[in-house]
C-alpha cells in the first residue's frame, strides 16, 4: 500500500512517540491540596486512525465526558510536562529546532503559550532541582546510534526555569557495545549527582543487554564521572513513561528496571527495583525487589511515586498476550500498588485495561491519584487513595481512549 | 465450488442466448468515393454508439454487418477528407441497407485520428464497467502531466505535497495507495520506478487514460481493490513526429519527443523521450520560521532546495502490420529522477501560521533501465483467435543521500551544521513481469478471454556510508515477492448487441520471501527468514444495456481482494513486526450507471451527452499500521472496514468542433463501518461517520472555443477555461471535537486558462497557459501549501504522415 501523507505523518508521529515517549507526570510525591479549581487537559485517541483531540475537564473523580465536546487545534505541541505546577510544552519548528513553551489553557480549552524558549533538541524535560531543567536526547533520533562505534552521545540542554533561558548545552558520552543502540530513559538528581538511566540494546534485535546501566554525572559541572551497572535486571529507570524513580523518606533512591517485551525486551531477567542508598553512588548489592515474582510472574513498567516509598505501577498479563499488538489492543494491563521499601505489592481492584502508555496515573491532590482504565466496558478513571489504599470508580469518558492527561492550575 | 456452479450456469445460459441471437439485425453496404468519383479505400465507416466499424476496400466498397434495430449515426472518415455523418434507421427485417458516400476534401489531418479515438473511447464507455476514458488529445498542447489531467475526471483526487515531482497520493472514490493499481498498456507499473510517476509522463505520449472504478477487467492482472488506471500510449496507424518544449514559472522546463516510423517491410521504430525540470521555488505564505537570532518570525518565503529533475528515453524496434504479427516490438529505455527530499507534513499554530520544516540538503536519485517485448496478433491461426503478450524487465537503482547535518530556516540561512557524513542508502530492485492473453471469439455473441499475469521482484539495500549498519539491515540480502494473477472472462452480446455482459473470474497467487523478519511468539521476539504464500479467488460481472440510441444503462459487481504487501506481512525488520496472520483486504463493489447522448438538431451540430454513476463499495478487513503508543514496535493489522457510497455525474455539450463545455461532480460518503470498538461491546463513537481527511465533494468544469480559418494561413485559435473545485473537508471525523474550531482543508476553487494557436494542419502549435489565475492559496493536505499562480508557454511541432502504415 502506498502510504498516504496523512497516514505517513501519523506513522511518524507514532514512531516519534514510540521512541521518545513523553511523560506527563506531575512531580512525584508532592501532594497538593485539591482546590477544585484545577483543570485537566486530556489527550484522547479516537481509536479510529484519526488525529488525537484535546479535552479540558474539571474533575477526574466524577463526570461523564464525551469526545464530541473535545477540541482540535490550539498549541502545536509534541510533548508536555507539568513540573512544579508549571506546564511546559515542546513545539517543533524547523528540523530538530523546537520551542519549549510555558502552556496555558483558555476558557475554550485551547492550549496557548505564555513564554517561549527556542531549543535545539526534541528531548524530554526533567526537573533536576535548584530551578534547573534539563532535556536529553540520544544522538540519532529514532535510528540506532552509529553501529560499530564504541561511543554514543546523549545531547542535553540545561535551562534556568526562572529566567527560562538555556544556560548550557553539551553531550554525555556513553560507552556502548558496537552495533548497539542507546536511548536515555530518564535523569534524576540525588544529592550532588545526576543519574542518567538508559537502555542499551542490540542494534538488530532491539533486545536489551542483560544489565541495568546509568551514568553518574557531576551535578555542578555536568561531567560524567562513571557508569554504574547491575546485572540482576536491565532497562533502568524508564522515567519518561510517567516515572521510574522513587526517592524514599530516608534519602535512598529506588530505580525501576523495565525489561518487559513491551519496552526493554529481555524477559529472561525479572523486572525489579534497584537501590542507591543515601550518600552513595553505586547500586546497593544487598537490595533487589523482584517485581516479577511479586506480581505473579509478569513484567511491569512505570513506577509512579505516591509518597512514603510507595508507587503505582502497571503490569502486563503475559498469559493474555499472544500477538505483539495485544500489548496495546488487548485488555492485558493490571494496576498494582507497590512498596519499594518493604518489597510488597497489592493488585488494585480495577478491571483489566488496554495500555494507556503516557498517563495511567495523575496526582489529583489530597493524596489521591487518578488511574485510567481503558476497559472492555468503557474508559473510566479510578481514584486511588494513597492513605487507605482503596480504589473507587471516577469519571467516565465516551468516544475514545485517554492516552495523556496533564493538570493545569487555576 | 459454489462459484464454479454459477459460472457453468451463466455460460450455459450465454450459449443458449447466443444461438438465439445469431443472424439478427441488418447489414449496411455501399461505396465511398470522392467528389471526382474516385473510389476511396481504407476509409473508416463506423457506428460509434455501437462500437462497430469497417474499412472500405480498394473499390471503395464497405459492409457493416449485424447492425441492431434502432436509429444510428454512421460516421465516415478518411484522412484528408471531411467526416461525413449519416443517420440510418435499422429494422429487424434482416434486409440490407445500401448507402453510398461522397467525401469532400479537408486538409485537417487530425480528424481521422480524433474519430478513431472516439470510437475506442465509446466502446469502452459502453461496456458494463464503470469507467472514465480520458482522451488526452485536448491536452497535447498544454504543459500538463498525467496527474493534472487525471485530477479533472470524476471520482479522482490526486493530493500533492507541492510542485512538479512532489509526492502525491492518488484517491479513487475514497480508496488510495495500493488499493488502486496502475498499468501502462496493460502492464502493471507499480514497480517500474520513479520515472513512471504520473507527473513525469506528458500527455503527448499518451492516447488515452482509462480509469476503472470498482470492477476491473481481467486484462488488468493485479489485485486492485478499488479500481485501476490504464495508461494507453499512442498506437498510431501513421508515421508521425511529435516534439514539444515548455517553459514556465519556477524555472520549470518540460520537453518531449515521440514518433513512429514504419518502413514498407513492416520494420518499425518508435522512439520516445521526455525531460522535466523545476526549481519549485513557489511562495509559501504565513509561515513560521526560526531566525538566526534564535527567535521565530512569521512571513512569506520562497521555497528552496526543492529541485526536481526527471528524464527518460526509450525506443521500440520491431515489426508491425505483418501477417504473423500485428506488432512485435522490443523496447529498451533508460530514465533517471533526481530530486530533493521534501518535508511534506505541515501544521498550524493557534494564530493560523503555518509550520513546515525548512528543507534540508537531502536528495535522492532513482535510475531505471527498462527492457521489454510485446506481441499481438488478431486472428492468429484462424479467425477469432487473438493473442497478446507483453513482458518486461526493469532495474531500479535508487540512492538516498541523507542530509549532511545542515539545517536551514525559511530564509535559507544556515542555522545549524552538525557537519556529519551523509547517510547514503542504496536499494536495487530487479522486476520481471509478463502478461499473456488469449481471446477467442466463438461467434459474434461470445468471446472468451484468458489472461495470465506474473511478476517477480527482488530487492536489496545497503548503506554506502556507515557500512557497519548493513549487518542490521533486513534488505542486506535480497527479499523477493512473486505474484501470479489468472483471469478468465466471458463476453456476451445479445439482443442486437444492446446487451453486453462480461462475467469474470480471477485467481490471485502471491508468494513473499523476506529476510530478518521480526515477530512475537510465545512471549519472545523472534527473528528469522520467512516465506509465505497467499491465494484468493475473485469474481465479477459487468453488464450494459442500450435502451435506444440515446440511453444506455450499465451495472457491475466485483468481489475483489488486495493481498498484503511484503512490508505489511513481514514488517520492516526494524520497528515493524511481521504478522503472518494478516488477511487480504476485500471489497464487494457495486456500480450502476446511465449514459445519455443525443444530437439536438438534425444536422448533428449540437451534441449533448451526460453520464451518471452510483456506487456502493463494502470494504472489509482493511489493513492499517497498528501502533502501540509506548511500544517500540508496531504491526500491521486488519480492522473492519469502511463503506463507500456515492455518485458522480458529467454533463457535456458540443457544437460541432467549435465549442465544448463539460461539467462533472463527484459526491462520495466514505463511512467508518466499525460498529463496536475492536474486542469490546463499546459502541464505536464514529460508526457511520464520514472518514477523516477524505474529500467528499469535488468537481470540474471546462469550456473551450476554437476559432478556425483565421487569416490567410487558416490558423486556428483555441481558448480554454477550466475550474477545479473541492469542498472543504475535515482533517478529523466530523462528529468529534466539535467544541472548538475544527481543522479543515479549506474549500478550493482554482481557475485556469489557456490559449493555443495552431497552424492549418496543427503542425505548429504554441500555447500560453496560466494555472491558478487568481493566485489562491491551495491545499491538498492539511497546512501543506501548493504552488500559486504560474505561467507557461509550450511550443509543439506535430507531423503526421497522410499515409496509413
Amino acid at each position: 500500500m502506498k502510504i498516504t501523507n496523512a497516514s505517513m505523518s501519523k506513522t511518524m508521529i507514532c514512531i516519534a512517540m514510540v521512541l521518545l515517549c513523553a511523560c506527563s507526570r506531575d512531580k512525584e510525591g508532592s501532594p497538593e491540596p485539591q482546590t477544585g479549581d484545577d483543570k485537566f487537559y486530556l489527550l484522547v485517541n479516537p481509536r479510529t486512525g484519526a488525529d488525537y483531540v484535546g479535552h479540558t475537564v474539571l474533575s477526574l473523580a466524577e463526570g461523564d465526558y464525551n469526545i464530541a465536546n473535545a477540541v482540535e487545534g490550539g498549541m502545536n505541541w509534541n510533548y508536555m510536562w507539568n513540573i512544579n505546577g508549571t506546564v511546559y510544552g515542546l513545539e517543533k519548528v524547523d528540523g530538530n529546532q523546537c520551542n519549549l513553551f510555558k502552556a496555558a489553557l483558555s476558557e475554550g480549552g485551547l492550549l496557548s503559550a505564555t513564554a517561549t524558549l527556542p531549543v535545539n533538541l526534541q528531548g524530554y524535560l526533567y526537573d533536576i532541582g535548584s530551578d534547573q531543567l534539563i532535556s536529553i536526547q540520544s544522538e540519532q533520533y529514532i535510528e540506532a546510534n552509529p553501529a560499530g562505534s564504541a561511543t554514543a552521545n546523549i545531547h542535553y540542554n540545561l535551562m534556568d526555569a526562572k529566567t527560562f533561558t538555556v544556560t548550557k548545552t553539551g553531550v554525555f558520552p556513553v560507552q556502548i557495545i558496537p552495533n548497539s543502540a542507546v536511548w536515555p530513559n530518564g535523569i534524576y538528581a540525588k544529592e550532588d549527582k545526576l543519574y542518567l538511566s538508559y537502555i542499551h540494546v542490540d542494534g538488530t534485535t532491539y533486545e536489551s543487554y542483560p544489565k541495568a546501566e546509568a551514568l553518574v554525572i557531576n551535578r555542578s559541572t555536568l561531567a560524567v564521572e562513571k557508569t554504574i551497572t547491575d546485572t540482576r535486571s536491565c532497562s533502568l529507570g524508564v522515567d519518561f513513561l510517567q516515572g521510574g524513580f522513587v526517592l524514599a523518606d530516608d534519602g535512598a533512591l529506588y530505580i525501576s528496571t523495565s525489561n518487559t517485551d513491551y519496552w526493554g525486551v529481555n524477559e529472561s531477567l525479572p523486572a525489579g527495583v534497584l537501590r542507591i542508598k543515601a550518600g552513595e553512588t553505586d547500586f546497593d548489592d544487598s537490595y533487589f525487589f523482584d517485581i516479577t515474582a511479586a506480581v505473579g510472574g509478569n513484567h511491569n513498567i512505570v513506577l509512579y511515586p505516591v509518597g512514603g516509598g510507595k508507587a503505582l505501577t502497571k503490569v502486563f498479563r503475559k498469559d493474555l498476550i499472544v500477538n505483539y499488538s495485544d500489548y496495546w489492543e488487548g485488555f492485558v494491563v493490571e494496576y498494582w500498588a507497590v512498596d519499594v521499601v518493604s518489597k510488597t505489592a497489592q493488585r488494585l481492584n480495577i478491571p483489566l485495561s488496554r495500555d494507556c502508555t503516557w498517563a495511567d496515573f495523575i496526582n489529583i491532590g489530597n493524596n489521591k491519584y487518578a488511574i485510567i482504565s481503558n476497559g472492555e466496558t468503557g474508559t473510566y478513571y479510578y481514584i486511588y487513595d494513597a492513605a487507605t489504599g482503596s480504589v473507587k470508580q471516577g469519571a467516565k469518558y465516551n468516544g475514545g481512549n485517554i492516552t495523556w492527561n496533564i493538570k493545569f492550575p487555576k | 465450488m459454489r462459484y464454479g456452479h454459477i459460472v457453468v450456469l451463466v455460460l450455459s445460459f450465454s450459449v443458449v442466448m447466443a444461438r438465439a441471437q445469431e443472424g439478427t439485425g441488418i447489414d449496411l453496404r455501399g461505396k465511398i468515393h470522392n467528389g471526382n468519383g474516385k473510389p476511396l479505400s481504407s476509409v473508416s465507416i463506423s457506428i460509434d454508439s455501437l462500437g462497430i466499424s469497417a474499412v472500405s476496400d480498394t473499390l471503395g466498397q464497405y459492409v457493416i454487418k449485424h447492425i441492431p434495430p434502432g436509429i444510428h449515426i454512421v460516421s465516415v472518415s478518411c484522412i484528408g477528407y471531411k467526416t461525413a455523418l449519416q443517420k440510418i434507421v435499422a429494422t429487424d427485417n434482416g434486409k440490407e441497407l445500401m448507402i453510398d458516400f461522397i467525401l469532400t476534401e479537408d486538409h485537417s489531418t487530425l480528424r481521422e485520428i480524433t474519430v478513431q479515438s472516439k470510437i475506442k473511447t465509446q466502446q469502452i464507455k459502453e461496456s458494463g464497467f464503470n469507467v472514465n476514458v480520458i482522451d488526452t488529445k485536448p491536452y497535447e498542447n498544454r504543459a500538463l502531466g498525467l496527474n493534472q489531467i487525471l485530477n479533472q475526471t470524476t471520482g479522482v483526487r490526486i493530493r500533492e505535497n507541492g510542485g512538479l515531482g512532489s509526492g502525491y497520493t492518488f484517491y479513487l472514490n475514497g480508496m488510495s495507495g495500493s488499493q488502486v493499481k496502475f498499468f501502462i498498456d496493460g502492464q502493471p507499473m507499480e514497480d517500474f520506478g520513479a520515472v513512471f510517476g504520473l507527473h513525469n509522463i506528458p500527455a503527448n505520449m499518451v492516447e488515452r487514460i482509462e480509469v476503472y472504478k470498482g470492477a476491473v477487467p481481467i486484462q488488468f492482472g493485479s489485485d486492485a481493490l478499488g479500481g485501476a488506471v490504464n495508461i494507453v500510449t499512442k498506437q498510431k496507424t501513421r508515421n508521425y513526429l511529435d516534439a514539444s518544449y515548455s517553459y514556465g514559472s519556477f524555472n520549470t522546463h518540460r520537453a518531449n519527443i515521440t514518433g513512429q516510423y514504419r518502413m514498407d517491410s513492416g520494420f518499425t521504430v518508435k522512439p520516445g523521450f521526455y525531460y522535466n525540470y523545476s526549481d519549485n521555488t513557489f511562495m509559501l505564505y504565513q509561515l513560521k520560521t526560526r531566525l538566526k537570532s534564535g527567535v521565530d518570525s512569521v512571513g512569506d518565503f520562497r521555497r528552496f532546495l526543492s529541485n526536481y529533475q526527471s528524464y527518460k528515453g526509450d525506443v521500440e524496434l520491431g515489426f508491425t502490420g505483418k501477417k504473423w504479427a500485428d506488432h512485435l516490438l522490443a523496447d529498451i529505455g533508460y530514465g533517471e529522477v533526481k530530486s530533493n527530499i521534501i518535508n511534506a507534513s505541515g501544521n498550524r499554530d493557534p494564530y493560523g501560521n503555518f509550520i513546515l520544516s525548512a528543507p534540508t540538503d537531502a536528495y535522492y536519485t532513482d535510475k531505471n533501465t527498462i527492457t521489454g517485448l510485446r506481441y499481438m496478433k488478431k486472428n492468429l491461426f484462424f479467425r477469432g483467435l487473438d493473442v497478446n503478450f507483453s513482458g518486461s524487465y526493469t532495474y531500479q537503482n535508487n540512492i538516498n543521500h541523507g542530509t549532511s547535518g545542515k539545517q536551514y530556516n525559511w530564509l535559507g540561512e544556515l542555522i545549524r551544521d552538525d557537519n556529519r557524513l551523509r547517510e547514503i542508502r542504496n536499494f536495487r530492485q530487479h522486476f520481471f513481469q509478463q502478461t499473456s492473453g488469449i481471446a477467442y471469439r466463438l461467434n459474434h455473441h461470445h468471446t472468451f478471454n484468458f489472461n495470465f499475469t506474473s511478476s517477480y521482484l527482488e530487492r536489496s539495500e545497503r548503506y554506502l556510508t556507515y557500512p557497519e549498519k548493513n549487518s542490521l539491515n533486513p534488505l542486506n540480502t535480497p527479499n523477493t515477492l512473486s505474484k501470479k494473477v489468472y483471469g478468465l472472462s466471458h463476453d456476451y452480446k445479445a439482443f442486437n448487441d444492446k446487451l453486453l455482459t462480461t462475467l469474470s473470474l480471477k485467481y490471485f497467487d502471491f508468494g513473499i520471501y523476506t529476510r530478518v523478519s521480526k515477530s512475537y511468539s510465545f512471549g519472545q521476539l523472534v527473528i528469522e527468514d520467512k516465506y509465505t504464500g497467499l491465494t484468493q479467488p475473485g469474481y465479477g460481472l459487468a453488464t450494459s444495456y442500450k435502451i435506444n440510441d440515446n440511453w444506455l444503462v450499465k451495472g457491475s459487481f466485483e468481489k475483489t481482494y488486495r493481498l498484503p504487501e511484503a512490508v505489511e506481512i513481514f514488517g520492516n525488520g526494524f520497528n515493524t513486526l511481521s504478522n503472518t496472520e494478516l488477511q487480504p483486504e476485500s471489497s464487494n463493489n457495486f456500480n450502476a450507471g446511465v449514459l445519455y447522448q443525443a444530437f439536438a438538431d438534425k444536422n448533428f451540430n449540437h451534441k449533448i451527452f451526460a453520464e451518471a454513476n452510483g456506487f456502493l463499495w463494502l470494504v472489509n478487513q482493511m489493513i492499517f499500521l497498528n501502533s502501540g503508543m509506548g511500544s517500540r514496535f508496531n504491526v500491521y493489522s486488519n480492522i473492519e472496514g469502511v463503506h463507500i457510497r456515492g455518485a458522480d455525474m458529467m454533463l457535456g455539450y458540443a457544437y460541432r468542433d467549435k465549442f465544448a463545455l463539460s461539467v462533472n461532480a463527484t459526491y462520495q460518503d466514505v463511512l467508518n463501518n466499525i460498529k463496536y470498538e475492536t474486542g469490546t461491546t463499546i459502541p464505536n463513537f464514529v460508526y457511520r461517520d464520514r472518514m477523516y481527511n477524505t474529500p467528499w465533494l469535488f468537481g470540474n468544469a471546462d469550456a473551450a472555443y476554437t476559432f478556425t480559418d483565421i487569416g490567410k494561413k487558416k490558423l486556428r485559435l483555441n481558448v480554454l477555461y477550466s475550474l477545479n473545485y473541492v469542498n472543504e473537508f475535515y482533517l478529523n471525523y466530523p462528529s468529534i471535537a466539535r467544541a472548538g474550531e475544527k481543522y479543515v482543508i479549506p474549500t478550493q476553487v482554482v481557475q485556469n486558462a489557456a490559449v493555443t494557436f495552431s497552424s492549418e494542419e496543427s503542425t505548429y502549435n504554441i500555447s500560453l497557459e496560466c494555472l491558478n489565475i487568481f493566485d489562491k492559496m491551495t491545499f491538498d493536505n492539511f497546512a501543506v501549501q501548493k504552488p500559486g499562480r504560474s505561467f507557461s508557454v509550450k511550443v509543439r511541432y506535430y507531423l503526421l504522415s497522410k499515409k496509413k502504415v
